[in-house]
């Protein structure tokens, strides 16, 4: 009968339930070593006009592992272009990193995040450029997230 | 003594030890290329697949054959469809290490990373350039 084993030499019988409703939560928890699918896409903003958000990642409360986040500013000329991280500590949204690149002389890939971060609440990305060229361009990004 | 675990679970058992296989890590890649450095800048090694994730655990060079004075790495990644340079960072090979730890902390990628090498010395064209590097399937 399924849920129940038989062990020959005593001949008694016990249920398994328990250790296939273990398994069953092993397994998700080992899915999620698998990662999230990668999120990749591109925002549009009037960056001189005023810094604007690129892309929000994670949830409140939800614990993550950000493993990777690129952000590609190859359409943009201007030569102070800041890349900034919000997060809530303590309930209050704080900036937690900013990098000024230079567009005409930087890689046009920014490797912003290129190691393991946990988080447990959203991570906003934003930019701002000084060149007024840049306004209405598209800013690629590229992450990979881990639930914990 | 036999264990009559149904059909469910033995799937689960399965998926659990598909997962936890992972975690040995892929095999690691030691190997070298040769190219004319100083002519133009060449790959050294593509690594990843397209739309597979991988956490790239180490990734080393060995710059011991060259002698140039700028020998620039960089790597190269697909941001949403389209490739561009994420890192680039030049080495003297006459003062710095001869190997590069170019990642040595954990970067997940879901497509293929392109290591490319330049050297500004001639002396250096047709040398090998060694590498190693050690990934997780995801």
């Amino acid at each position: 009968m399924p849920g129940e084993f038989y062990i020959e030499n005593k001949a008694e019988k016990a249920s398994l339930k328990g250790i296939e409703t273990r398994l069953t939560a092993i397994e998700g928890k080992l899915e999620k070593l698998a990662g999230e699918a990668p999120g990749t896409g591109s925002a549009t903003g009037d960056w001189q006009t005023a810094e604007s958000d690129v892309v929000t990642i994670g949830a409140h409360n939800v614990r993550h592992k950000v493993h990777s986040m690129v952000v590609s500013i190859h359409n943009l000329v201007g030569t102070a272009v800041t890349v900034r991280l919000y997060m809530l500590v303590n309930g209050v949204e704080r900036k937690v990193y900013e990098q000024v690149f230079d567009a005409s002389a930087d890689s046009p890939g920014l490797w912003i995040i290129n190691g393991t971060v946990g988080i447990h609440e959203a991570l906003k990305v934003t930019l701002q450029s000084n060149d007024a060229a840049d306004n209405g361009q598209a800013i690629d990004y590229d992450y990979m997230m881990e639930e914990m | 003594m036999s264990l009559l675990i149904n059909q469910a679970g033995q799937g689960t058992l399965l998926e659990i030890k598909a997962q936890t296989d992972k975690l040995a890590g892929a095999d690691p890649v030691t190997d070298s290329a040769t190219a004319d450095w100083q002519t133009a800048e060449a790959d050294v090694v593509s690594i990843g697949a397209a739309d597979i994730r991988n956490k790239v655990h180490d990734l080393s060079l060995s710059i011991s054959n060259l002698v140039g004075t700028v020998i620039t790495i960089r790597l190269y990644k697909n941001v949403h469809g389209t490739e561009c340079k994420v890192y680039e960072q030049s080495f003297d090979a006459s003062s710095d290490p001869p190997g590069l730890p170019i990642i040595n902390g954990a970067w997940a990628t879901h497509d293929i990373i392109r290591v490319t090498l330049q050297s500004n010395d001639a002396a250096d064209n047709g040398k090998a350039v060694d590498f190693d590097y050690m990934l997780e399937a995801m």
